[in-house]
């Protein structure tokens, strides 16, 4: 490490720990307000239906019930549940308060608000709706045939894109063209804290919302455009989340629930189930993405196209961006002349896809790093070796976007994270003739840093206030979701400052006292808002060294802020400290020491993530055993190293379920969810694999010191990753996610019957991978 | 019904309904929220509590059936205000993220330290299988556990 | 709201006097690990419930000469860690450790596994090869002894009646020359739902070589655990080896076919089910003998 830091890169507790081991931290479902309702979602069992009379009269019989809410009274009004700015392009409005056509299962038909949870949920089940089924239509693919049901009026193409850059060109003697479909499936976040909102309506007609959100200025914008308020008449405050991982991102809860609290003027909570969270907030979108590509004979790409069809479910929610996104992340990755991404979004009559960890950089991964293992194979050639070839070097310009890649450190990630992993003698090592297969895979992975992107700005404000103690206020709209990145920012300003973190108090957002930010999601929380924090924190220090010579009477040029205290430079002695600067420049100079930075991002360069997997595939009951992991992060700079490791790690946990075990499954009638944690498995810490984390950290780029976001690139390339260690034990040719066990017997057994049939050496080829290419 | 019960060792008795689930009457009437609500199904594991010195998910349990035992919750793992071993260690080593799995690691942490001064990690392992983080991929939460448990476990 | 009634007998007395009470709306509760979920998945509220949870005089495991004896109310975590049992139904220890998780296992008991009759169930196919019997308690106070097979009926009930209780189960303890073992498998190592499970007790001849008697049942196919004999025959008079056991794994295999010929999970299960077997060829042959040494759980 060239600098020698102070604060940043040591390890640092979580915010509010010591509260969170105590069980004293109070989330949203602990919050108990004088009057307070329960509310309790009548959600539609059809996936497909008219709403027609609704028999409320049982509803209305228990003891302790308030009132029992649909479309019948509620606004039709419209809206968008991922509108962050007001008119904000890419969003549809196409969802209501209560749905007057049920478009899926989980779809919101009535609520009933009463004063007990218990009242509440027996009043829901006594509620009859009359529904008038209609055929629905399942799968993105279905829903795009001619004469296909309409989920919504105007046609289920949601969106479609042609992005494309360089010129076709003719193929070279030698050259090779491959061609993979690759399908990756329905998510639950899971997030242990199942979604919650309060929202209390005042006599003063004031909204105030308590959520455990990731925008709160993005919910005000949703509520008050909904319910016809001011933007200062609802409030929303940032309460502690129990995990997000982009679930909490789209406004969900909040605009029913604010609608509950002002139609009973007092405070009403919803809190929902698991099987409500799984099937009636959002899921990651399920997609296929045929990728076809052609090489030289040595591996060098010369040009790759990916056609995408995305399933964004019942409404559009962010899905148009969603599906977007996924085309600007592989010119990010690999040298390419000729890249063209084309995507197609279609309604079904399935959950609302919407935002997860990654926002499509691991969709889009998982299908061209499977694809680049499927070039390999063919090509005789090492992955890593084939990767090496193409990646992209620091300062690239990604051609999409126009935008330099910045210090782009992914082939430092895949020589360090190979040589740690000791790839090339655990990839000579045979699979072995017996029950237990075992190999290693790897992947590659790009995302972004914040979310400038083409017109669009990425910006934040803080303000921050030094005390006449020296102890300081940070007040800036951060979105804890379990990432410390309260901690990150208050870090980067000890550090700016030098001063101990524990000075610091920062608050988390209340869109009516802090200052506007657009929320914690595209990576940008460490990236952009903490670049902010350190501007932040070098304004007010020069703030003080300006005040510090105004009490001196001596020039501030010879001045510097060194521990804590201003002196001439390197003159021991000579200083005043933090707090007599504060104090005097107040009371001689009527000078207060606050400063508020709006920063504007300039750049997003890549992030960039390389992990290494190794399997245990039992071949009789069709189970696969990660057993070892590496992640290899260009990081950039680590600023809480604890943090970024858990990061790390709870990234793979995710990316492990995504490859093996973890799926939202409809049932025939379009049912998801059904029996929550029971049929969703989640990776337990029996199952979870050691994971060597190892971080790439320089300078170059414009994060606070160097540093580039972690949580969500982390994820992007693990299931690729674990699917190539897969296919690379069986000699399969897996591309449909997740690798079940009863999906790998049948892959066995298709290589088993080509392999009888036709003595063919390169079985995989007829595994599957190109079976939806032709 | 009438309940008695000892919870985080004071004598409580209160009226409960029959059919109430344990965590309700922890979260609702004794205002315990310490003790979180995840899945209410018994596969998550955030509302495990200790009953008589085993853990158990209260949302399993009717209220009605800790009749005469001893029940242990989050908010009973501090003396006085201060952390316990196994509590500070949590803190220390990162095993806190979002913190919403982290009540319920810290009690089936205590039943198997009350059970196993020094279990191995891999013991560690299979005690907390029935309890799920998406955050921190367990390495630190385990690391914790065997930290706390070198200390002497979660009694200092 | 309606509110059930709660009895929480303190002996079998109290107990016959609250079935009297039971209607086919009352439930009993013993671990409460799956009714707590099926009453909130369901809805439904029952009239009565007969919290099991103070029967102290049914969580009881003994040896009474050859013969074993498990009270209803005896949680997994006990047979678990028993160590008698270890050694003379080393497959429902081995059964008893795989259930959920070690909160699940604290509470649930052996006689609320039976009595839910889960298709799944971990205790179901151990118990099955044990050929346990099953002391029934009913309103009049008299206990009546059933084997568990015929307490099992289709779709996941019993023929229990409304008045009914499980109070024990007894088996006789593995002699010397017997071995039993416990296989399963889920989506995790631990804490999942069997995709398969299945036990088997194998007896050999004096030279250890030699099987010449065995015992086998599978849960997690079909409805409703079973024995199946057709299988076992596949081991009869074969020594204990690998042989043996692919022989017997083919024969799992075409169990699975006649079992649910119409099942989609089937082309899957015929081909795992191999695994299972092999499990189960590995346990029984590292088995301890019925008075050998226990062998490590999970």
């Amino acid at each position: 490490m060239a600098t020698a830091f102070k604060y940043v890169g040591r390890s640092y507790p979580a915010p509010d720990a010591l509260r969170k081991a105590s069980g004293e931290l109070l989330y949203g479902s602990d919050l108990r307000l004088p009057g307070m309702l329960y509310a309790r979602l009548v959600l539609s069992p059809h996936a497909h239906a008219a709403v027609g009379a609704i028999d409320t009269k049982a509803a209305l019989s228990v003891p302790g019930v308030v009132g029992v809410y649909s479309y019948h009274d509620a606004p039709s009004t419209p809206y968008c549940r991922y509108r962050i700015v007001p008119g904000q392009a890419g969003c549809i409005d196409d969802e209501m308060l209560f749905a007057s056509t049920a478009r899926f299962v989980g779809d919101r038909v009535a609520a009933v608000v009463a004063s007990s949870l218990e009242a509440a949920s027996e009043a829901a089940r006594l509620i009859e709706v009359v529904y008038t089924q209609l055929p629905p239509v399942f799968g993105a693919d279905a829903a795009l045939e001619s004469g296909a049901t309409r989920v919504h009026p105007g046609g289920n193409l949601v969106h479609q894109f042609d992005h494309a850059t360089g010129e076709p060109a003719a193929l070279p003697a030698g050259a090779v063209t491959t061609c993979t479909a690759v399908h990756t499936q329905m998510l639950h976040h899971a997030a242990i804290e199942p979604h919650t909102c309060l929202a209390n309506f005042d006599a003063s007609g004031k909204l105030t919302i308590y959520s455990p959100c990731q925008s709160v200025y993005g919910a005000r914008t949703v509520v008050a455009d909904l319910l016809g308020l001011a933007y200062n008449r609802v409030r929303v405050v940032k309460v502690p989340t129990g995990g997000s991982f982009g679930g909490k991102q789209e406004f969900i809860l909040e605009p029913v629930t604010a609608y509950l609290a002002m139609q009973t003027g007092r405070p009403v909570s919803l809190t929902l189930d698991r099987e409500e969270c799984i099937r009636a907030t959002t899921v990651r979108p399920e997609q296929r993405s045929v990728v076809r590509s052609a090489v030289r004979a040595d591996g060098v790409l010369l040009s790759l196209e990916v056609d995408t069809l995305l399933a964004a479910g019942a409404y559009a929610g962010s899905s148009p961006d969603y599906a977007q996104a996924m085309a600007h992340k592989l010119t990010r990755l690999y040298r390419v002349g000729r890249y063209r991404h084309r995507g197609r979004v279609a309604y079904t009559n399935a959950p609302v896809a919407g935002g997860m960890r990654g926002w499509g950089a691991p969709d889009v991964a998982t299908c061209a790093e499977i694809h680049m293992d499927q070039i390999a194979r063919r090509l005789g050639l090492d992955p890593f070796d084939l990767r090496l070839r193409n990646l992209v070097h620091p300062g690239d310009i990604d051609p999409i976007t126009g935008r330099s890649v910045g210090e782009a450190r992914v082939r430092e990630c895949l020589e360090r994270g190979a040589e740690a992993f000791g790839w090339r003698e655990r990839a000579a090592m045979p699979a072995g003739p017996g029950r237990i297969r075992r190999a290693v895979g790897l992947a590659c992975g790009a995302h972004k840093n914040g979310i400038l992107s083409g017109a669009f700005p990425d910006v934040c404000t803080m303000t921050l206030k030094m005390n006449e103690d020296g102890s300081l206020d940070l007040n800036a709209s951060i979105h804890e979701v379990g990432a410390a990145s309260v901690v990150t920012l208050k870090t980067i300003i000890a550090e700016e400052l030098d001063v101990a973190p524990e000075t610091i108090s920062a608050r988390e957002a209340d869109s009516e006292t802090s200052p506007y930010d657009f929320g914690c999601f595209g990576s940008r929380m460490t990236y952009v808002c903490g670049a902010g924090a350190r501007a932040l924190a070098a304004k007010l220090r020069d703030r003080l060294i300006a005040a510090a010579a105004e009490l001196l009477q001596i020039s501030p040029m010879i001045l510097e802020a060194v521990n804590g205290r201003v002196r001439r430079i390197g003159v021991a002695g000579s200083d005043l400290s933090y707090p007599e600067i504060v104090r005097g420049s107040r009371m001689r100079h009527a000078r207060d020491m606050i400063v508020t930075h709006t920063y504007k991002g300039t750049s997003n360069p890549g992030s960039y993530c390389v992990q290494f997997a190794q399997v245990e595939v039992d071949v009789l009951t069709g189970l696969t055993r990660v057993i070892r992991m590496l992640t290899a992060v260009d990081i950039g700079r680590a600023i809480n190293r604890g943090m970024v490791e858990g990061q790390c790690r709870g990234a793979i946990q995710a990316g492990i379920g995504s490859a093996l075990c973890e799926e939202v499954v409809l049932d025939g009638a379009g049912r998801a969810g059904t029996g929550g944690f029971k049929n969703y498995h989640l990776v337990n810490a029996a199952d979870m694999p050691p994971v060597t984390v190892l971080l790439v950290e320089h300078d170059g780029d414009d994060g606070p010191y160097g540093a580039k976001s972690v949580g969500e690139i982390a994820t992007v390339p693990t299931a690729a990753a674990i699917v190539n260690a897969v296919n690379r034990a069986l000699g399969t040719a897996m591309t449909t996610l997740p690798l079940t066990p009863e999906r790998i017997v049948a892959a066995l057994g298709k290589v088993a019957e080509v392999a009888e049939v036709a003595e063919v050496a390169e079985v995989a080829e007829v595994g599957g991978w190109d079976a939806s290419c032709s | 019904m009438q309940l008695s019960t000892v919870l985080n060792g004071r004598q409580v008795s209160l009226d409960i309904a029959p059919d109430a689930r344990l965590i309700d009457v922890l979260r609702n009437e004794l205002e315990l929220t310490g003790t979180k609500e995840g899945c209410a199904e018994g596969e998550c594991g955030a509302c495990t509590v200790v009953i008589d010195g085993v853990a158990v998910n209260a949302c399993l349990v009717l209220a009605a059936q800790v009749q005469g035992k001893s029940v242990l919750t989050v908010e009973g793992l501090a003396s006085a205000g201060h952390a316990n071993a196994l509590q500070r260690k949590f803190v220390e080593l990162g095993a806190i993220q979002c913190g919403f799995c982290t009540p319920g690691m810290l009690m089936s942490a205590t039943a198997l330290l009350a059970r196993n001064s020094k279990p191995s990690h891999d013991e560690i392992r299979r005690a907390l299988a029935g309890n799920l983080c998406r955050c921190t991929g367990y390495a630190a939460i385990i690391e914790a556990v065997a930290a706390a448990a070198d200390e002497g476990g979660s009694a200092q | 709201m309606n509110r059930p009634a709660l009895l929480a007998p303190r002996d079998l007395a109290a107990l016959a006097a609250a079935l009297h009470r039971a209607t086919p709306d009352s439930r009993l509760i013993a671990g409460g690990t799956d009714l707590m979920l099926r009453l909130r998945a369901s809805g439904i509220r029952p009239d009565l419930l007969i919290d099991l949870s103070g029967l102290r005089e049914l969580a009881f495991i003994r040896k009474e000469g050859g013969l074993v004896r498990i009270g209803a109310m005896t949680t997994f975590a006990q047979i678990q860690r028993d160590a008698m049992l270890a050694i003379h139904a080393s497959c429902l220890s081995r059964a008893a450790a795989h259930v959920g998780s070690v909160q699940i296992r604290n509470v649930a008991t052996i006689g609320g596994n039976v009595a839910n009759a889960s298709p799944c169930a971990d205790a179901m196919p151990a118990l099955l090869v044990l050929d346990a019997s099953v002391g029934v308690l009913n309103r009049a106070g008299n206990i009546e002894r059933r084997p568990l097979r015929d307490l099992l009926a289709e779709a996941g009930t019993t023929t229990l009646g409304t008045d009914e209780a499980i109070v024990d189960f007894s088996f006789a303890a593995l002699s010397a020359n017997q071995r039993s073992a416990f296989g399963k498998f889920g989506a995790r190592s631990s804490v999942a739902v069997a995709e398969l499970n299945g036990a088997m007790i194998v007896k050999l001849d004096e030279t250890q070589r030699t099987i010449t008697q065995a015992r086998i049942a599978f849960g997690s196919i079909g409805p409703a655990a079973f024995v199946d004999d057709r299988v076992a025959a596949v081991l009869l008079d074969k020594p204990l080896n690998n042989d043996t056991i692919e022989s017997f794994a083919q024969a799992c295999s075409g169990m699975v076919s006649r079992s649910i010929p119409h099942r989609s999970s089937l082309p899957y299960k015929r081909h795992a089910v191999r695994g299972l077997a092999h499990d189960l060829g590995i346990a029984i042959q590292g088995a301890p003998m019925g008075s050998g040494a226990a062998e490590g759980f999970e």
